[in-house]
């Protein structure tokens, strides 16, 4: 009986395929809308602009442009201590993006005050990138991925996770915001325990951020990693609030006492 | 009128304003990772170079790097800095310079002011491309900022204006964590010894300060002299 089995048959592939599409789907269902389609290489500027500042959805960042051989990205920080920090970061992240897709020569990022004054700028080289993580990677790390991690991490190191902002490139990135119970001793010992919490978003296979607060949400210590920019490795990044004393930065300067 | 427990008074009253200052002063100055090596006091030069060489075992909680470094000031009214340099980092540590294990060369750079980034880019395939293969670090200023000089003379980093050109040339060490040991010979007998680049010439340093964090050993300037522990 040829229709009967052949019916079955048809019905039972439509299925697998339907069920295939679905759970693809839903891999990435934390992840930015954008992501989908960000597996291509796109040609026009503008079309990866748009979606780079689609993927990193922050506020942080207002302008992704080229100018030139230069990848120029405008974010916007307060005025407290560190903010201008964290907005170099997504400005980073976003900057190496656009320069890898458009084959661009560096990064400049300019960060602004509220009054539109500038807090910080800086310039770097494109280099070469040490993994197969482009910027528009299919996505390894889906924001579950990187909220499980720091998660499971966050009761052995005495922290609270208070966000985890996913940013869609690179094989998925995030910041992540952590409030120890103890700030003084975790920021003192941070380089083992940010790369505990790091996890697999840590070794340098994708960049991130990771910012420490204290109780009022002030932020203390700032370590971040981004590839393909500055040196051939990469360029790490940190701040400190004043006065804050860290196993993680080298080069502090020696200072006489 | 009691002069004796007057004068007692005024001393604990000293003892307390001393210790309450030396308090102060441990709590306000930046953290410096154990750090040991030789500078140049009052000296405002626009670079400094040596050839490098040495070896360190650390664990995976730990790292260590060796550099030549021009740094502002030495007093605290800046943090501006470029130094350059070897750096060796266990796979269980995230620092300024990125996350896990590493053996590279770095350059890290920070703005003449006290609130900046440290920036850190780090770069393979220098030398043998392991912690303390010999090879030759300059750094200097030029017309429009700060390099990173390779040792065939073409620039690896920069130029970054840093705002200021000149400062305090420095032969450092630095470890972070526990290590093992480590040994980093400055200016080998035979190679670029220690020097500093005033703005028109290179000259050997001969005289210079010890600044010692714990436990570092620290030889005398002109090299070569050996910064170990």
């Amino acid at each position: 009986m040829r229709t009967v089995s052949s019916i079955r048959g048809f019905a039972v592939t439509i299925a697998i395929i339907g069920v295939a599409i679905l759970t693809g789907s839903c891999a990435d269902a934390d992840s930015s809308p954008a992501a989908a389609n960000l597996t291509g290489s796109p040609s026009q500027p503008s079309d990866t602009s748009a979606r780079i500042l689609e993927a990193v959805d922050s506020p942080r960042l207002t302008r992704v442009d080229v100018k030139g051989p230069i990848a120029e990205v405008t974010g916007q920080a307060a005025l407290t201590p560190g903010d201008a920090s964290r907005t170099l970061w997504y400005a980073t992240v976003a900057g190496t993006a656009l320069a890898q897709a458009q084959g661009l020569e560096s990064i400049e990022r300019i960060v602004l005050d509220p009054s539109g004054s500038e807090l910080d700028s800086e310039r770097d080289p494109l280099t070469a990138l040490t993994n197969d993580a482009g910027p528009f990677a299919p996505l390894t790390l889906s924001s579950s991925d990187i909220q499980s991690q720091v998660d499971s991490e966050a009761a052995s190191l005495g922290v609270t996770i208070l966000d985890v902002h996913y940013v869609a490139l690179y094989g998925g990135t995030a910041e992540i915001v952590v409030q120890p119970n103890d700030v003084v001793k975790f920021v003192g010992s941070a380089g083992s325990d940010v790369n505990t919490l790091l996890g697999s978003l840590g070794q340098d296979r994708h960049p991130y951020l990771v910012t420490i607060v204290d109780g009022e949400g002030a932020p203390q210590l700032l370590l971040s990693f981004v590839a393909g920019i500055g040196g051939t490795n990469g360029q790490g990044m940190a701040w400190a609030a004043p006065g804050v004393q860290t196993d993680a930065i080298l080069g502090m300067p020696q200072v006489d006492s | 009128m009691n002069v004796q427990g007057s004068r007692r008074g005024t001393k604990r009253a000293c003892v307390v304003v001393l210790t309450a200052l030396v308090w102060l002063a441990l709590v306000a100055l930046p953290a410096a990772a154990n750090q040991g090596g030789l500078k140049k006091p009052d000296a405002n030069d626009n670079g400094v170079r040596a050839a490098l060489s040495g070896s360190a075992n650390i664990t995976n909680n730990s790292g260590i790097i060796g550099t030549v470094r021009i740094q502002k000031t030495d007093d605290g009214s800046s943090f501006g800095l470029y130094q350059f340099g070897w750096l060796k980092q266990g796979s269980n540590f995230s620092s300024s310079c990125g996350s896990g294990s590493m053996q590279a060369g770095m350059v890290e750079r920070h703005y003449d002011n006290t609130s900046g980034n440290y920036l850190c880019n780090t770069y393979s395939g220098l030398g043998g491309g392991n912690y303390g293969d010999l090879y030759e670090f300059t750094i200097k200023h030029v017309g429009s900022g700060w390099e990173a000089i390779r040792e065939n003379g073409n620039v690896l980093d920069g130029p970054y204006d840093l705002g200021f050109p000149g400062g305090l040339p420095y032969a450092v060490s630095e470890k972070y964590g526990t290590i093992t040991s480590a040994t980093m010979h400055f200016g080998p007998s035979g190679q670029r010894p220690w020097q500093r680049w005033d703005g028109s010439s290179w000259s050997t340093i001969s005289t210079a300060q010890t600044f010692n964090g714990g436990g570092w050993s620290i030889g005398n300037p002109p090299s070569p002299f050996t910064i170990s522990r």
